[in-house]
């Protein structure tokens, strides 16, 4: 059994977790993509959608019993991380050693 | 040796004649064009990688190679005969680059020892990224981000990617970041996509290819239940394809073969096209059920088109009406 988000879905901010609380419970989150262009199948067993990536930030960082767990993850470029955010600049916090030279 | 000829150059030059170089054991390809800004493209395809130094998650082997670069929009990686001595990874190799295609399908190249593809297309206008038939992707554990933006695979090379990756790799929790990239449906592609979700890992993708050919414009079956479309798109449909044929088309079956489930003549003026229901008297799904989205396709001079209608068709409703005023069509 999988759980999905279509194409044709509003609600294009998610995340998928396993069992559980707890940063570790929390496998991805992000954007999935232009509407409309791009869907998402996860066979992790719990996905949630937001219909903003306000809301998404509150539920990922309510999971992860830290509030500033999104923001973390997007700036330190985790894999978690799925998409572009409209908050946060990707990667923020991670030294750019070759592009600084 | 570390060799970097990209950030040695200021921008805009001629690139080096790598001619037939080959790299020896020692050799580490990380960030060797990593914001180079040539003029011309660079000539890698005679590059020798059978030997390289691998690295970790974030160094070493090919990280990062082509980063940021400008100018190289074409990388034939076919005969690299790619195997680092240790793991290594693509993460960022082709990130936000200009590079365009990439052929790394050459049997030589071993994948075996490769741990993540985040991020190594990214932005890059990236259409066609082609592995080996042979490929061994068994040490994968991540791809988040692989495409983004407009990057995608061809069809053929995702369904290769998606077989290979289920043959080989048996991780879960990896997110493959496809973006647009489609896949062919009710075949050993679609099989394997399915397989490797049920793994546990989760996958971003274009869905299924859109495969509408012209002998696919036919009479759908009368199931007694329909929805009305007025189509009234003068510029975008009526005018230019007159004389054509209007399709809608769904997978009714769910094995990815998409069927007819409406037909009519184009006309230079407004015309009617009946959807088609299901037939809730059948045991099987006939037509299309409250809230389908059939893709729109037109049939002209032997030409399919994909037709995007405006405003966008919310869904089928039993003895319901819709308009379409409006479009864009791009052949398939």
């Amino acid at each position: 059994m999988s759980n999905h988000i279509s194409k044709n879905d509003t609600n294009r901010w998610f995340y998928g977790k396993i069992s559980g609380t707890g940063e570790d419970s929390l496998k991805v989150f992000g954007n999935v993509g232009l509407l409309g262009e791009t869907e998402l199948e996860t066979g992790l067993p719990i996905l949630e959608t937001f219909f903003t990536e306000e809301e998404l930030q509150t539920a990922v960082n309510t999971v992860a019993d830290n509030p500033n767990y999104y923001q973390e993850q997007i700036e330190l470029d985790s894999e978690k991380f799925v998409g572009e955010s409209g908050i946060y600049t990707r990667g923020l916090k991670i030294k750019e050693e070759f592009l600084e030279e | 040796m570390f060799i970097n000829v990209g950030r040695s150059v200021a921008g805009g030059v001629n690139p080096p004649n790598f001619g037939t170089a080959t790299f020896g054991s020692s050799e580490n390809f990380q960030s060797m064009f990593q914001s180079a800004n040539f003029n011309a493209t660079v000539d890698t395809s005679n590059f020798d990688m059978s030997s390289i130094t691998g690295g970790s998650l974030n160094g070493g082997g090919i990280h990062a190679m082509f980063w940021l670069s400008n100018g190289i929009t074409s990388v034939d990686g076919s005969g690299w005969n790619l195997n680092a001595n240790g793991f290594f990874t693509l993460k960022q190799t082709f990130r936000d680059s200009e590079v365009t295609s990439v052929d790394l399908s050459g049997t030589g190249n071993d994948f075996s020892n490769v741990l993540s593809f985040q991020d190594a297309v990214r932005t890059a206008p990236m259409t066609s990224f082609a592995f080996p038939s042979n490929a061994d992707f068994s040490s994968v554990t991540g791809a988040s981000n692989f495409f983004l933006s407009s990057a995608k695979m061809t069809t053929a090379d995702y369904d290769n990617f998606l077989i290979r990756m289920d043959a080989t790799n048996t991780n879960s929790g990896i997110t493959f970041g496809m973006n647009t990239s489609t896949y062919t449906g009710g075949g050993a592609a679609a099989t394997a996509r399915a397989n490797i979700i049920a793994a546990g890992n989760t996958i971003v993708d274009g869905g299924i290819a859109i495969v509408i050919t012209p002998a696919m414009f036919t009479t759908p079956t009368n199931t007694g239940v329909t929805m009305t479309g007025v189509i009234n798109a003068g510029a975008a449909l009526n005018t230019p394809y007159a004389g054509g044929q209007f399709g809608a088309f769904y997978d009714l079956s769910g094995t990815g073969t998409l069927e007819c489930v409406a037909l009519s003549t184009i006309t230079s003026s407004a015309f009617s096209v009946a959807l088609y229901g299901d037939d809730a008297g059948t045991p099987t799904k006939d037509g299309l059920d409250p809230g389908d989205v059939p893709y729109f396709a037109i049939l002209d001079g032997g030409v399919v088109y994909l037709f995007t209608p405006s405003p966008a068709f919310s869904g089928y409703v039993t003895n319901g009406i819709f308009s379409i005023t409006n479009g864009t069509s791009s052949p398939l």
